[in-house]
């Protein structure tokens, strides 16, 4: 047996056993049946690339400055232009942008707050800091003058995305789709984030999420569900950047599924078809004006694809702006009606009234999440149809159960404000109605009384949780 | 292959003396596939167990990998979850370490131990012409195959996830963790034909060893693998049906069967009012614990299952590289027997933290830490077999000097974990890891790399290499102790296991380099392994011919033809003396003396110069 | 190559026993227990960890250096012939009697710190008399209620009490107790400071004392395999002064009853 047999051998098991792969990191697009695909597919990659462009990858995420995301930055002035090569001096510089390598600022933004460019942003290729020189991906439009300022903005998001990596990904996916590995085992699934919707939040009815009301589930978990308590596994600094791109990806996401649902008008995915048939034309003149369409569509600087991307995203930005605003806050205006039995029973009689606040139709009589309603076959709003399986959905066509109230979990929170907030406002993606318009704040009150009392009352069947109980717990723990 | 023909030869001169082995000519399939002969079904043992030790090892490589660099893109499993940006799932780790602990527990040391040298070893050992039951030989080797499928049809559902040991409701409820659907179901079934396998061949084995030894053949003459192996089959009779017991009542907690089947539905171990995953609440009145008290009634035992046929080979290697008897024989059976029998009653000591009654725990720590008292006897033994003996360094000597060296780390941490207040802290940590392993593989596993070596010549009838071996043993050596002795440390910072990140803790944050480092070592171990398969497939080609007794040794299997033929034996052997007599001073010629030397004095067989003697 | 051979056996024990030596000397390699323990029963249990240290030490060494000089000795042999020898019968009494005294005394000595951390008839009557809460794991984290301050723990849940997540907070310096339950599978309440560990069951409560001694954040984690998020399971314990610990069921009380109007300053930090 020679030697050189041997290490052939050993050599070519080693290597087809250790065959590195390159990191597959890789932005997912929307798959959906009803989304995506009935989009002709040029379209989607028209999609694709804007995303792309605007929000770039995992690994080299943009961060868009257009959007009311807080980036992290830096702040400073222009010392001196060399190209694309900006040399430069920090006013206020966050620690964070010293420890990042040059890789790790690549498509990281650059506003200019004054000078020639000012209102202007440009993605960065990178950081040098041992010269503090910045390398432009573009090059300027006009020359910057020393001293202009600029802003940079990006490292939050980079760290972010690392710790939604660690922490989050393999649930609510790579891209925010709730469709992460892990996710299939879950119930209810993880949150998708792309429709911008999330549930428990403090803010009225139309409003979106604030970036208090997702630290708040972070921090708290959502009881009920395998959302975790992320205190005290992530600091506070790291709550933030963690919210800043779960926020992003909302936006991506947002925007992905607005464009999708633009285009599918005129891009249908099976309009070649379709025309042939109807003009007997042959189906490849059909792709190539279909081709040269979305070229002019792209092209078109006024009515095109980027006044539309402009468009959607105005409208995106003062959404999550205004979550941001206190006067959207639901605070009630008067303190919490005392929790008396009185009280209790008013909350008992407008939660079974019918034409009231209908609680009882999904909640059932005795707040067991069994209402009439879970049983009727519910009209879809975004088909126009009817749902295939009896009960409730929600908006991401999901079934959903209304809350056994007996059970004493709270998803949104137990405090007297988070059930007058859920029922004032309803919960957001799910029938759960707004009942602030038809019912006053005391008689509010009164039904948050009657709700926080539901797993204490002895009327109404045990908790299931105390079922579990086995023997008295000072006596003996250990029954065996 | 003539000496397979010079046996045919035999077997049909001597048709009298093997009646159930007539002359025939057999097929293909008969002879490799559905093979009644004990040597073939061993050997298919053999290269079965080889094969998943490799896949076993892949997986640990898996685990190693996500404990080392957390969430990057692994290696091999990565490419699977490019969709999740090339990381494994956390629920896909909790996958690799669960069938990483169940293909080497259930697939490799189980039966590498009782089906491959089991199998191949007792009749020849002790002078019979194949087991007691041919037939049901073959099958303990074929409900190894569904075993296998069922584990794989496991895979094919994502894995099972509840750790090796299942503990419910985590393995019960099919919403309590991902993959406890149809996974578990398939992993119960492939542990049930596990069982069904072991059972027939443990069955197999008393019989024999009871009914089938050669004329002379006592009990006390008797190698101390045979030993082993009659304790090890003992063992398993006993403890087995438990197992099979407890992994049925988990079925039928699994399954909501309808119909008039509908009865069938049982609560063993669910107690009532659970609510896992939105999943209705459960109904019953059963109890978690009592699958813990099964499942160790079986599975402690199980550790001395692959542990004690381990170690009586290594004791007829060890004297006969030594060339001298072993030390203290019969203190070497008893302990042996005090294992097997204190094995029954420590089952407890996996449960301390559990919740049972503690005074169960004072009683169970009373006899866990006595089971270390036969541990300790055999280690002196073993040093007193080397004390005074003409060494030689080959690498059957290697790796039992190895598996001795080995057997004292994991037994003397053994202690730790026998102590109920320290076991309060380590339990379910790394130093736990450390010392099954440091038992497991590096005590059973050096066992089973240096009997590889040492009977090789009898399968083959060719040597291994003995540089590629060497090297194995080294690179295997050096790998395992620096993957597994730092692990000790691990297991005292507090890391526990089935973390499939660590790091998140703040007390464990540092631990990180540590753990790169074990997951080198681990990397340098398992592509050692390479060697030995590339070795042991070589060398049965290629291998450097060999006679009947290569190593001088006593024992009657090396009195047979290398490889021996149908019905073994060409000379029916006689047992004269025990299997240990080496340097013996009446024999001033030679320095071993076969069992089945008739000569009292110093003469020369002629049989065993003519093949071996070198 | 027998040298090579003989050293090698002999070197490996070696760089065990060095590489043990630095990991405990050194702490700020954090290769050995994460601190001194916070508890004084944790203190005992380390102690009988170092007694049994010692022993098996003094053993690794003991057998490591008869192997070695055995596998010297039988390296080197010039002799003809290998010493023939069945064995002792004297030698095997020896080495019997004396390890079972050694294991007979480890094992009995260790009875009263088992019986004071698990014997319920042992604990410290004012810990079992008032356990300060209850405890919930659930895949993937700890749901803990308290009684509402001036209250007893009641085993079924009352309207008063308040709920935190993660954060068990402790009073120190007096023994307290908590009632552990599961909310679904199998956990393991495991406080790696304190030394403390047990299991939590389904469908039982389990009771557990401690008495923190020092003020601190101590890890709180899961040592049961409970799912795919098992290592997600991180939690702190907080012990602190007695003070603090109302102040805190306190703010946990009016964070709970929050309406909008009542006590906002102390709640708007909880909400952060």
């Amino acid at each position: 047996m020679s030697a050189r047999v041997w290490r052939l051998l050993v050599m070519v098991l080693a290597s087809a056993l250790a065959g590195c792969s390159e990191d597959a990191s890789q932005m997912r697009f929307a798959q959906n049946a009803n989304i995506a695909k009935p989009v002709h597919r040029k379209a989607r990659a028209v999609v694709e690339k804007t995303l792309e462009e605007h929000f770039g990858t995992p690994l080299d995420s943009v961060a868009w400055l257009k959007l009311p995301v807080n980036y992290g930055k830096a702040e400073g002035k222009v010392k001196s232009v060399d190209g694309r090569s900006l040399t430069v001096d920090f006013t206020q510089e966050t620690s964070d942008l010293q420890s990042l390598n040059s890789p790790e600022l690549n498509h990281a933004g650059l506003l200019f707050t004054s000078g020639a460019n000012q209102g202007k942003s440009f993605l960065l290729a990178g950081y040098d800091a041992s010269d503090k020189s910045f390398e432009l991906l573009t090059t300027l439009e006009s020359t910057p003058a020393e001293g202009d300022q600029f802003v940079v903005a990006g490292q939050n998001l980079r760290h972010g995305r690392k710790l939604y990596a660690r922490h989050c990904q393999h649930c609510h996916g790579i891209n925010g789709d709730g469709d992460g590995p892990t996710a299939k085992y879950l119930n209810p699934r993880p949150r998708d984030y792309r429709l911008g919707i999330f549930k428990f939040t403090s803010t009225n009815k139309d409003t979106k999420v604030s970036r208090d009301d997702l630290k708040r589930i972070l921090s708290q978990g959502i009881p009920g569900t395998y959302m975790p308590a992320f205190v005290p596994m992530l600091k506070d600094n790291e709550l933030t950047m963690v919210i800043e791109y779960v926020r992003w990806l909302a936006m991506r996401g947002e925007l992905e599924v607005q464009l999708l649902k633009d285009l599918k008008n005129d891009y249908a995915a099976d309009r070649a078809k379709k025309e042939a048939q109807e003009t007997k034309a042959s189906t490849s003149d059909i792709e190539k004006q279909i081709a040269k369409q979305l070229e002019e569509y792209v092209a078109n600087p006024t009515e095109g694809l980027s006044a539309f991307v402009e468009n959607v995203t105005g409208d995106m930005v003062s959404a999550w702006e205004s979550a941001e605003m206190t006067d959207t806050v639901i605070m009630p205006p008067v303190p919490r009606v005392p929790d008396t039995p009185e009280s209790r029973e008013r909350g008992k009689s407008l939660f079974v009234k019918t034409d009231g606040g209908k609680c009882i139709n999904c909640h059932g009589p005795t707040g067991r999440g069994n209402g009439f309603q879970t049983e009727d076959f519910q009209k879809n709003d975004a088909t126009g149809g009817f749902y295939a399986k009896r009960g409730l959905h929600d908006s991401w066509g999901e079934p959903i159960k209304p809350r056994d109230l007996t059970r004493g979990i709270y998803r949104g929170g137990r405090r007297p404000i988070d059930i007058y907030r859920r029922i004032s406002q309803g919960i957001k993606g799910t029938p759960m109605p707004p009942v602030a318009a038809t019912v006053t704040p005391e008689q509010i009150w009164d039904l948050v009384n009657y709700v926080l009392s539901v797993p204490f009352d002895s009327a109404s069947p045990k908790p299931a949780k105390s079922n579990s109980v086995a023997g008295q717990p000072s006596e003996q723990g250990n029954a065996n | 292959m003539s000496a397979v023909g010079v046996a045919h030869e035999h077997g049909h001169e001597q048709e009298h003396a093997h009646g159930a082995h007539g002359h025939h000519q057999q097929s293909f399939m008969q002879k490799y596939v559905f093979s009644t002969d004990h040597k073939m079904i061993g050997m298919q043992f053999l290269f079965t167990t080889l094969l998943m030790l490799m896949v076993g090892g892949a997986l640990a490589l898996g685990v190693r990998w996500q404990l080392a660099f957390p969430w990057t893109n692994m290696p091999i499993f990565g490419p699977l979850f490019a969709n999740a940006g090339g990381q494994i799932s956390p629920e896909f780790y909790t996958m690799l370490f669960t069938m990483h602990a169940t293909v080497m527990i259930f697939l490799v040391v189980i039966p590498v131990l009782a089906g491959a040298f089991g199998n191949f070893l007792i009749p020849l050992m002790i002078g019979a012409d194949d087991m007691a039951f041919p037939v049901l030989n073959m099958l303990s080797y074929w409900f190894m195959i569904p075993a296998i499928a069922c584990f794989g049809m496991s895979f094919v559902y994502g894995g099972a996830a509840a750790g090796w040991t299942s503990y419910p409701l985590l393995s019960e409820l099919r919403v309590a963790a991902p993959s406890s659907g149809p996974a578990q179901t398939y992993w119960l079934l492939g542990v049930t034909f596990v069982g069904v396998s072991s059972m027939m061949g443990s069955v197999n084995y008393m019989t024999t060893i009871i009914n089938m030894r050669a004329p002379g053949m006592t009990l006390f003459r008797m190698p101390l693998t045979i030993w082993g192996m009659f304790i090890t089959a003992i063992l398993q009779a006993f403890a087995l049906p438990v197992l099979t017991a407890a992994g049925f009542m988990l079925l039928f907690d699994r399954f909501a069967f309808g119909g008039w089947l509908e009865g069938i539905h049982t609560v063993f171990f669910t107690p009532a009012g659970i609510v896992v995953n939105n999943a209705a609440p459960t109904v019953g009145g059963g109890q978690p614990l009592l699958w813990q008290h099964l499942f160790w009634f079986y599975s402690h035992p199980a550790v001395y299952i692959m542990l004690l046929p381990a170690m009586g080979m290594t004791s007829d290697m060890l004297a006969c590289m030594c060339r001298k008897p072993i030390f203290g024989y019969k203190p070497m059976v008893y302990s042996m027997s005090a294992i097997a029998g204190l094995g029954f009653i420590v089952w407890g000591h996996h449960m301390f933290t559990s919740g049972m009654n503690p005074a169960l725990g004072m009683t169970f720590m009373v006899s866990t830490v006595m089971i270390a008292l036969p541990s300790a006897v055999k280690v002196f033994n073993w040093i007193g077999t080397i004390w005074g003996g003409r060494l030689q360094f080959n690498t059957v000597t290697l790796h039992c000097i190895a598996f001795v060296s080995m057997f004292i780390v994991g037994g003397l941490s053994g202690i730790f974990m026998a102590a109920v207040p320290v076991d309060i802290y380590i339990h379910d940590t790394y130093i736990i890891v450390a010392h099954f392993h440091y038992v497991v593989f590096g005590t059973t596993m050096f066992g089973v790399f240096g009997a590889i070596q040492f009977w090789f010549p009898k399968m083959f009838g060719r040597k291994m290499n003995e540089s590629v071996g060497k090297w194995h043993f080294l690179l295997t050596y050096i790998g395992f102790n620096g993957a597994f002795f730092p692990m000790h440390m691990l297991g005292i910072a507090g890391f526990p296991r089935r973390y499939a990140d660590p790091y998140i803790h703040p007390y464990l944050e540092h631990l990180l380099p540590l753990n790169q480092f074990i997951t080198i070592s681990a990397m340098v171990m398992g592509f050692a392994q390479f060697l030995l398969l590339g070795n042991f497939v070589i060398s049965i080609f290629n291998g450097q011919k060999a006679g009947r007794n290569p190593w001088n040794a006593n024992g009657l299997e090396w009195f047979a033809p290398s490889p021996p033929g149908h019905g073994n034996f060409d000379i029916p052997p006689v047992c004269y003396r025990g299997p240990y007599e080496y340097s013996n001073p009446n024999r001033a010629d030679q320095d071993f003396w076969m069992q089945t030397d008739p000569n009292r004095g110093p003469k020369k067989p002629a049989e065993v110069v003519a093949h071996g003697h070198t | 190559m027998r040298k090579f051979w003989c050293a090698f056996f002999v070197f490996s024990p070696i760089v065990a026993i060095i590489y043990s030596i630095i990991s405990s000397m050194v702490p700020s390699l954090g290769w050995w227990f994460p601190g001194a323990s916070v508890t004084e029963l944790g203190q005992r249990i380390d102690n009988l960890f170092y007694l049994i240290l010692y022993i098996i030490t003094a053993v690794f060494i003991g057998t490591q250096v008869a192997m070695g000089y055995v596998l010297w000795r039988a390296s080197r042999s010039k002799d003809e012939r290998s010493w023939f020898s069945h064995g002792s019968h004297s030698l095997e009494v020896i080495w019997s009697v004396v390890p079972s005294v050694i294991l007979l005394f480890l094992a009995l000595y260790q009875m009263d710190v088992w019986a004071l951390f698990r014997v319920q008839a042992y604990f410290p009557k004012e810990a079992r008399e008032a356990p300060v809460a209850e405890v919930t794991a659930r895949q993937f984290e700890w749901r803990i209620r308290y009684p509402a301050p001036g209250k007893k723990l009641q085993l079924k849940p009352q309207s008063d009490d308040l709920y935190d997540v993660n954060d068990l907070h402790v009073p120190i310096n007096r023994p307290v107790m908590i009632q552990l339950r599961s909310e679904d599978v199998q956990h393991s309440f495991f406080l790696p400071h304190l030394r403390v560990k047990q299991d939590a069951v389904p469908g039982q409560i389990i009771p557990i004392w401690f008495k923190a001694e020092r003020q601190g954040i101590f890890d709180l984690t899961c040592a049961e395999l409970c799912g795919w998020g098992h290592y997600k399971m991180r939690a702190q314990l907080t012990a602190e002064r007695e003070a603090e610990y109302e102040a805190y069921l306190k703010k946990l009380q009016a964070d709970q009853n929050y309406d909008g109007h009542a006590t906002p300053s102390a709640v708007a930090k909880k909400d952060e």
